[in-house]
C-alpha cells in the first residue's frame, strides 16, 4: 500500500486533495466560477472572443414558454436541450428529428411533447443544477459527429477534453461514448477516455472505468493511433479559454462538428483526474513545467503557449 | 505560497499552544478533573441542637461552627430550622450561628449542615494571643507547677519542645501531675493542667475542640492543645505530645467556651453526625470557581443552567464528528450524501442506538425511495416533490412508532428523533444519483453515509471524550489546529490508490 503510494507520487500523479488545494483553489478564484457554471455565459464570452461554439437556438426560462414549446421548437429539425447550470452531463437531451409528432432522441427513444415539457419543468426547478438552485434551459444546434469519430463511438458525440494550466494545454484526451454511458461523454458514466499525444494529436490508449483498454467495447474498433483532425486549432481554442475566463486551471471540452469543425462546448473549473489514466502519465510534472515557464515568460501569446506545449509534452512512443 | 504555508502552520501552532496551555492551566492549577468518575473524599457534618422551648418567652440559641478550619474547605453549608431567624457572627476566633424566635412551643430542633473537603491550605487565621493572665495558685499547686516546669526545662530547647515535654510529663501520672489534674487524666484535664504550667512560664496556650472525620453517628468533640511560639500556633496532641494537627482533625472551635448556649429553653442536647459523601470532582471545581477569582473557571460551561449544559454536552461533540468526516473523506475517500449529513444521523443514533438506528434509517430511506420513484411518475416539480417526500417520511415515522408500540418494541419509538428534513434530502439525492449514476453508485454512497455515521457516532458517544471536551472546551482549539493541519494533506486518498492501482502497473 505504502509502496503504491510512493510509486504514484514518484510518477507525479495528481491526487484529488492536491488538485483542490494546489490548482483549483490557487488558480481559480471563486468569483469567476459563474462564468463556467452557466453555459450561456460561457457561450457569450466565447462568441465575443471569436471562438466557435454550437449556435444557440432558444433559451427557455419560464413555464409559459414550456406551454408553447412545440411552437418554439417548430423551426428546428434537430436540437440539444441542456440545463444552463447542469453538471456532469446530466439533464442533456439530444434530439435527431421529429416523427409522428414525437421527438426522436439520438438513442432512438421517442419522446412526447408532454414528456419533453416535464423534463423542461424539472430542469427549470433546478433538478440538474448544482445545489438545486433554479435554472434555465439552453436549446442549441445539435453537433453532428465528424466522420473520423463515427467508427469509434456508440451513439452520442465524442468530445475532446483538454486540461489547460494558465493557458498552456497540459493534457488531452478524447472521450468516446459507449452503450453504458448512454451516449454521454462523461467518464464516470461509462464513456472511454483516450489519451492524446500533445504534439501530433494522435490517440495513445484508452481507459474504461479504471481499466486500460485499446478498442471500443461496443464497436470493437481499435481506438489507438488515429489522428484527431484540426489539432492545432483545438489547442488554440483551449489555450484562449484562459484569457476568456481568467480561470487558470480549466478543463476545456471541444467537439468536432462535421460542417463547422471544432466547437467549444463547455468549460469545467474542477476537471477530473482520469485524464492521467487515459494518458498513462501523471500530470504533476507537466503542471510544474508550465508553472516554471509561466514564471519565466509571463506574457506569452496563445500561439507561443501552444508551441511550448506541443514541443515539451510530445510523446516519442 | 511559502508565505501562506508559514502563515497556516503558525496559526496551527498558535491554536495548539493556546489550547494546550489553557487546558493544562485548568487541569493543574484549577484542579478540573480529567475524568468524570474522579471523586474527592468529602465529609458531611451535621450538627443538631435540640431543646424544649419555654412557653411565652423569646428563644435565643447559639452554637459555634467551624470557621476556615486548617486542612479543610467548606464546600457548602445549610442552616435548617423552623421559622427561626439565623445569623452568623464572628466571635473572637470562632464563628457562631445565632438562632432566634419570638415564640416557640415544645421540642425544637436546629440543624447546621456543612460539606467539607480536604484542601491543601494549611494556614490558620488565628490571631496572636493577648497578654497572658497568670492565675494565682495555692502553695501545693505552685510547687507542683515549679517542679514540673523545672524538669521540663531541662529536657527542652524551645517553646514547642517545652510544651511537648509538659504533656509527656503530665501523662506520666505521677504525684505532681495527679495534684494538678485532680487525678483525672482525661484529655481536657491534661490540657488544662498543661495550660496552667505553660502560662506560669509566660507561654500562651489554649484548648481547641474538634472532630476526627470518620463515619460516626454521634461524634464527640475532642480536645487538642494549641501553643503560641511567638510566631504561630502549634498544635499538640494531649495524649502523646506529638506536634502538628492530624489531617483528619476538623477544628470546631478555639478556646474553652461552651460549644452551645440556649436562652429560653430546657434540656439542650447537641449532637454531631459525620458521614462521608463522595462528591464529583467537577462540581467541586465548579464551586471553587464561584469562590475563586479565576475568570477562566468562572466563564466555563459549568456556570450555565443545567438544561443548557445538556445541550452543549451534545453540541460540543459535533466538531468531533466533523473531524471524523474529514478523515473519512479526505484520507480514505468515502463518498457520503451531503458533507455533514452523517454527523446529524450520528446525533440521532445517540438516542436510538446504533443497531436500531441503522434499521430505522434503512427502513425509512428505502420506503421513502419507493415513494419517490412513484412520485416521479406524477411529474411533480422540485419543491412540491420534496414537500411530498417530507410528508411521506413523517407518515412513515408515525407508522413505525405506532407499530413498534403495539409490538412492544420501545426502540421503535425513538424514530421520531431522526432529523426528517435530512432524511428527505437524503432520499431526494439518493434518488437522483440512482437515476443518473445507477443503483450501485446510489447504494454505495448510502452505505458510505451510514458507515460514516456509525464511526462518528462511536467517536461522539465515547463518554470520556464527551466529558473531556465539555469540561475543557479549549480542547476545541486543539481540534481546530488538528483540522487545519490535516487539511494540509495533499496526498492520495485510500480509495484513490485503488483507483490508480491498474494505472500504476502500466507506468512501470
Amino acid at each position: 500500500m505504502i509502496n503504491l503510494f510512493r510509486r504514484l507520487k514518484n510518477h507525479g500523479i495528481l491526487s484529488i486533495n492536491q488538485r483542490n488545494t494546489d490548482f483549483v483553489l490557487r488558480y481559480n478564484p471563486r468569483k469567476l466560477y459563474p462564468l463556467v457554471d452557466d453555459k450561456l455565459k460561457t457561450k457569450q464570452l466565447a462568441l465575443k472572443a471569436g471562438i466557435a461554439v454550437p449556435p444557440l437556438y432558444e433559451i427557455i426560462e419560464t413555464e409559459q414558454q414550456i406551454k408553447r414549446i412545440e411552437e418554439i421548437l417548430a423551426p428546428y429539425p434537430d436540437f440539444v436541450i441542456k440545463p444552463a447550470r447542469g453538471s456532469g452531463g446530466d439533464g442533456i437531451l439530444v434530439f435527431k428529428d421529429k416523427v409522428y409528432g414525437r421527438y426522436r432522441q439520438i438513442n432512438g427513444k421517442l419522446t412526447t411533447t408532454q414528456e419533453l415539457s416535464y423534463h423542461l419543468s424539472c430542469l427549470l426547478s433546478g433538478a440538474y443544477s448544482l445545489g438545486g438552485t433554479s435554472d434555465y434551459a439552453i436549446i442549441e444546434k445539435r453537433v453532428v459527429v465528424d466522420p473520423v469519430f463515427a467508427e469509434v463511438s456508440y451513439e452520442g458525440i465524442p468530445d475532446i477534453r483538454i486540461i489547460t494550466l494558465l493557458g498552456y494545454p497540459a493534457m488531452a484526451m478524447v472521450r468516446l461514448p459507449t452503450r453504458l454511458s448512454g451516449g454521454k461523454a462523461n467518464l464516470h458514466q461509462g464513456a472511454i477516455g483516450v489519451g492524446v499525444d500533445m504534439a501530433s494529436g494522435k490517440t495513445l490508449g484508452g481507459v474504461f472505468h479504471n481499466d486500460m483498454i485499446d478498442y471500443h467495447p461496443d464497436t470493437l474498433n481499435p481506438i489507438v493511433g488515429f489522428e484527431v483532425p484540426y489539432w492545432s486549432q483545438i489547442l488554440e481554442i483551449a489555450s484562449s479559454c484562459y484569457d476568456l475566463t481568467g480561470l487558470g486551471y480549466l478543463g476545456v471540452d471541444i467537439v468536432l462538428d462535421k460542417d463547422h469543425g471544432p466547437l467549444m462546448l463547455e468549460l469545467n473549473a474542477r476537471p477530473g483526474l482520469n485524464i492521467q489514466i487515459a494518458n498513462r502519465e501523471g500530470g504533476l510534472k507537466r503542471y510544474r513545467q508550465i508553472e516554471a515557464r509561466h514564471e519565466a515568460f509571463p506574457q506569452e501569446t496563445v500561439t507561443e503557449k501552444v508551441a511550448f506545449s506541443r514541443e515539451h509534452f510530445a510523446r516519442s512512443s | 505560497m511559502k508565505n501562506n504555508t508559514r502563515h497556516i502552520y503558525g496559526l496551527i501552532l498558535t491554536l495548539f499552544f493556546i489550547g494546550t496551555s489553557i487546558f493544562l492551566y485548568r487541569h493543574w492549577v484549577l484542579d478540573v478533573p480529567l475524568t468524570d468518575t474522579e471523586t474527592i473524599n468529602s465529609w458531611m457534618v451535621e450538627s443538631n441542637l435540640r431543646f424544649v422551648a419555654d412557653n411565652n418567652t423569646p428563644v435565643k440559641a447559639s452554637f459555634n461552627i467551624p470557621y476556615l478550619p486548617p486542612h479543610y474547605a467548606i464546600l457548602d453549608e445549610y442552616f435548617v430550622s423552623r421559622n427561626y431567624g439565623v445569623t452568623t457572627n464572628l466571635n473572637g476566633d470562632n464563628r457562631e450561628t445565632v438562632w432566634s424566635i419570638r415564640r416557640a412551643h415544645g421540642p425544637q430542633s436546629l440543624y447546621y449542615r456543612a460539606i467539607f473537603r480536604q484542601a491543601e491550605s494549611n494556614d490558620s487565621l488565628l490571631r496572636a494571643p493577648g497578654a497572658i493572665k497568670q492565675q494565682t495558685l495555692d502553695e501545693s499547686q505552685r510547687s507542683a507547677v515549679d517542679t514540673i516546669s523545672n524538669q521540663v526545662r531541662q529536657s527542652s530547647a524551645d517553646i514547642k519542645t517545652f510544651a511537648q515535654s509538659t504533656i509527656k510529663e503530665l501523662n506520666k501520672h505521677d504525684g505532681n501531675a495527679k495534684l494538678l489534674t485532680g487525678n483525672d487524666f482525661s484529655d481536657s484535664r491534661v490540657i488544662d493542667a498543661a495550660i496552667l504550667i505553660l502560662n506560669q512560664s509566660k507561654i500562651a496556650a489554649m484548648p481547641i475542640k474538634g472532630l476526627y472525620l470518620a463515619q460516626q453517628n454521634k461524634a464527640e468533640l475532642k480536645d487538642y492543645l494549641a501553643v503560641y511560639n511567638g510566631k504561630n500556633w502549634i498544635y499538640i496532641n494531649p495524649r502523646t505530645g506529638g506536634a502538628g494537627l492530624p489531617k483528619d482533625f476538623l477544628i470546631w472551635q478555639y478556646g474553652n467556651e461552651p460549644v452551645f448556649h440556649v436562652d429560653g429553653g430546657k434540656h439542650p442536647l447537641f449532637t454531631i453526625t459525620v458521614s462521608p459523601t463522595p462528591i464529583n470532582a467537577l462540581s467541586i471545581a465548579k464551586s471553587r470557581g464561584l469562590q475563586s477569582d479565576s475568570q477562566l473557571l468562572r466563564f466555563s460551561l459549568l456556570q450555565l443552567p443545567v438544561n443548557v449544559q445538556a445541550i452543549y454536552k451534545i453540541l460540543l461533540t459535533v466538531p468531533i464528528g466533523a473531524f471524523i468526516i474529514l478523515i473519512l473523506r479526505n484520507f480514505i475517500g468515502i463518498k457520503t450524501f451531503g458533507t455533514f449529513m452523517p454527523v446529524l444521523i450520528a446525533l440521532a443514533f445517540r438516542e436510538t442506538h446504533v443497531i436500531w438506528g441503522i434499521c430505522l434509517f434503512v427502513t425509512i430511506v428505502s420506503f421513502g425511495l419507493l415513494a419517490r420513484f412513484y412520485l416521479d411518475q406524477l411529474r411533480l416539480l422540485l419543491v412540491p416533490r420534496l414537500a411530498a417526500i417530507l410528508t411521506v417520511v413523517i407518515l412513515l415515522m408515525i407508522l413505525i412508532s405506532v407499530v413498534s408500540q403495539n409490538l412492544g418494541l420501545d426502540a421503535g419509538l425513538s424514530v421520531a428523533l431522526f432529523p426528517m428534513v435530512i432524511l428527505t434530502m437524503t432520499i431526494e439525492r439518493m434518488c437522483i444519483t440512482w437515476d443518473e449514476r445507477g443503483a450501485s453508485e446510489a447504494i454505495k454512497s448510502g452505505v458510505g453515509s451510514l458507515f460514516a455515521a456509525v464511526i462518528s457516532y462511536w467517536a461522539m458517544s465515547y463518554e470520556p471524550l464527551q466529558y473531556l471536551i465539555f469540561a475543557f472546551p479549549e480542547l476545541l482549539l486543539i481540534l481546530l489546529a488538528l483540522i487545519l493541519w490535516f487539511g494540509q494533506y495533499r496526498g492520495y486518498r485510500l480509495f484513490e490508490l485503488k483507483r490508480f492501482k491498474a494505472f500504476a502497473r502500466t507506468i512501470e
